[in-house]
């Protein structure tokens, strides 16, 4: 039996996640009015008085994010753990890193789409207003890089719980202090974008190559700690 | 082999993008601090750094509930003496544990020992 | 009558003697370092309490050799299921966070003074906190992550280790914060003795520490050997 190519692994695993979520419609729903929540809890907590500042919007998108994104996550690793389905992958014949890829895939969709939950919520909430094409662009592509290096670390070690009786919390405790650069990059980038002047954009830019930087080692300490980590489901 | 063909590719990337971006930032470290973009430069240069480059009164602007007078001693006092409490409480504590297990290993030995009529390894 | 597989042979751990002489030494050093620290020209802009820099630096260094320690033995123990190196892993994790927590202490203890502050968002000191923060969580990870406890622990040191230095990098293009934090680099030739007397006993301090715990280490390895021997033999269910 010829076994599918690497891009095609990677395509059917990540596909079979989107089904499964998909199909488990209401999960999606909650985690999606968890975020929501979340940005009506700091609505709360900041407005009333002054406008609140770009440095808080941008802040607070990224908490939002990272708070019900690891609740997504959390939770659809438990469900797979309930399910076995990952020992059965990896007994399954397919390469180890298309299984941590399409783990890192599926997981970056659920935060995108936390995404277009939370920013459009802070733009009604807080009045964010982002400005022309070209910031949107630019926040799009942050969003996306920061989605991307939260993801590399939270699906390595989301895979790798196992049967811990505290997995709950300790997915949190592990992935938080790793993704620190990011939230930070994330952050800082977002106001500097949101700022809109020539030199704010320059420090925006150089935002977005950290992140690229830190992306490319997550995944890579992704793919090479996946296998061992898992090993012993 | 697609996990050694992906690492070399994002490694080759890293160095691309990452080395000029260090150097960078080791510049930017040394650049007055600018946390806040157009907000009015803080008078953090209001008394000029010494030769070691410390400057005394650099505490944020905004702290100016904090008395000067602190004597030096205690603290230097407490701080030495936590690292003697800090270790002390370390070796102790390994100590005991290292005693308990090796007076359980013992006594199971000492259980294989009178089971199987030879002692174990 | 068959033995059951014999414990997995255990290099004998440093003679308790050594260590009891190391010990000895470090004390001697210890509480040499105060006369010399005493001894040392006064710091001119910050005065008495920049002494407590001759163990600060050394300890927040320390938790670093620490944590680069643990990475290494857990590279080893992942990649190729060393046991030993997992012994050492977690005896370095542990003796970071107690090093960690004593630059931590101290840090605080002197900025008060000289900066009028307990704390500040610059490089070294988040940087040093969230290593505190990654290795804690390693220790867990190791005592609650169950049966994977072990891999999980060591998959976390290995990335906190490799991730520190990115933590680094983002917070310096964070802030560039206010005063210098540390005058080593130009360090006046009369505090030299102090200083490199505070390092060197200090790290004799670690080295003595590490060997302790991993004493602890090995003979809970023994302790499960024997257990198992011991359920095989029927003398225990379990």
């Amino acid at each position: 039996m010829t076994s599918a190519s690497f891009p095609r692994q990677v395509a059917m695993l990540l596909w079979k996640d989107v089904r499964v979520e998909l199909r488990a419609g209401e999960l999606i729903y909650a985690t999606l009015l968890f975020a929501i929540i979340i940005v009506l809890l700091f609505s709360f907590a900041f407005l009333g008085g002054a406008p609140p500042t770009v440095e808080v919007m941008a802040g607070v998108l990224w908490v939002a994010l990272s708070l019900s994104g690891m609740l997504g996550i959390s939770r659809s690793f438990e469900r797979e753990r309930e399910a076995d389905t990952l020992r059965a992958l990896l007994l399954a014949p397919v390469e180890r890193s298309a299984l941590y890829l399409s783990k890192l895939l599926s997981v970056s969709l659920l935060m995108l789409l936390l995404c277009a939950v939370v920013v459009p919520a802070l733009c009604l909430l807080f009045g964010m207003q982002v400005g022309d094409a070209g910031a949107w662009g630019r926040l799009i592509l942050l969003l996306t890089l920061g989605i991307l290096g939260f993801a590399a670390v939270a699906a390595l070690f989301g895979a790798s719980l196992g049967r811990a009786r505290v997995r709950e919390v300790l997915l949190p405790l592990l992935v938080y202090p790793l993704v620190v650069p990011v939230l930070l990059a994330g952050a800082r980038g977002t106001y500097a974008i949101l700022y809109g002047t020539p030199e704010s954009l320059d420090d925006a830019a150089r935002w977005l190559k950290f992140l690229l930087v830190f992306d490319s080692l997550a995944v890579m300490g992704g793919l090479w700690l996946f296998e061992p980590l898992c090993a012993t489901e | 082999m697609s996990r050694l063909l992906l690492s070399s590719l994002l490694l080759s990337f890293v160095l691309a993008t990452g080395l000029p971006l260090a150097s960078r930032a080791d510049s930017a470290a040394g650049a007055p601090p600018a946390p806040a973009y157009g907000a009015p430069a803080a008078p953090a240069a209001k008394a000029v750094p010494d030769s070691e480059g410390f400057v005394p009164d650099s505490r944020p602007a905004n702290m100016t509930n904090v008395e000067e007078g602190i004597p030096a001693g205690p603290l230097v006092a407490t701080a030495y003496g936590f690292i003697w409490l800090a270790v002390l409480a370390f070796v102790g504590l390994t100590a005991r544990r290292t005693r308990q297990l090796e007076a359980e290993i013992a006594q199971l030995a000492e259980r294989l020992n009178q089971a199987t009529g030879s002692s174990p390894s | 009558m068959a033995m059951s597989t014999d414990p997995p042979a255990l290099t004998k751990p440093a003679p308790l003697t050594t260590l009891w002489l190391l010990l000895a030494v470090t004390s001697v050093g210890m509480l040499l370092a105060p006369q010399l620290i005493l001894r040392a020209p006064t710091e001119p802009t910050m005065g008495f309490v920049q002494r407590i820099f001759y163990f600060h630096v050394p300890c927040a260094w320390l938790a670093m050799l620490g944590a680069l320690t643990c990475g290494v033995a857990s590279a080893l123990y992942l990649f190729k299921n060393s046991d030993k190196a997992e012994h050492v892993a977690v005896s370095a994790a542990e003796l970071t966070v107690v090093f960690g927590l004593i630059a931590i202490v101290s840090g605080p203890l002197w900025a008060r003074k000289a900066w009028g502050v307990w704390w500040q968002w610059d490089v070294r000191l988040t940087t040093t906190a969230l290593l505190w923060i990654i290795f804690i969580a390693y220790l867990f990870a190791r005592r609650y992550g169950g049966p994977g406890g072990r891999r999980l622990g060591a998959g976390l040191a290995l990335f906190g280790a490799a991730d520190v230095p990115m933590i680094y990098v983002s917070v310096s293009l964070w802030r560039t914060i206010h005063p210098k934090t540390s005058v080593v680099p130009t360090l006046d030739p009369g505090m030299r003795p102090a200083f490199w007397l505070s390092m060197v006993s200090l790290h004799v301090l670690f080295i003595v520490l590490m060997q302790l715990r991993v004493r602890l280490e090995r003979a809970r390895a023994r302790y499960n050997a024997l257990h198992l021997q011991a359920q095989d033999a029927g003398l225990i269910d379990d």
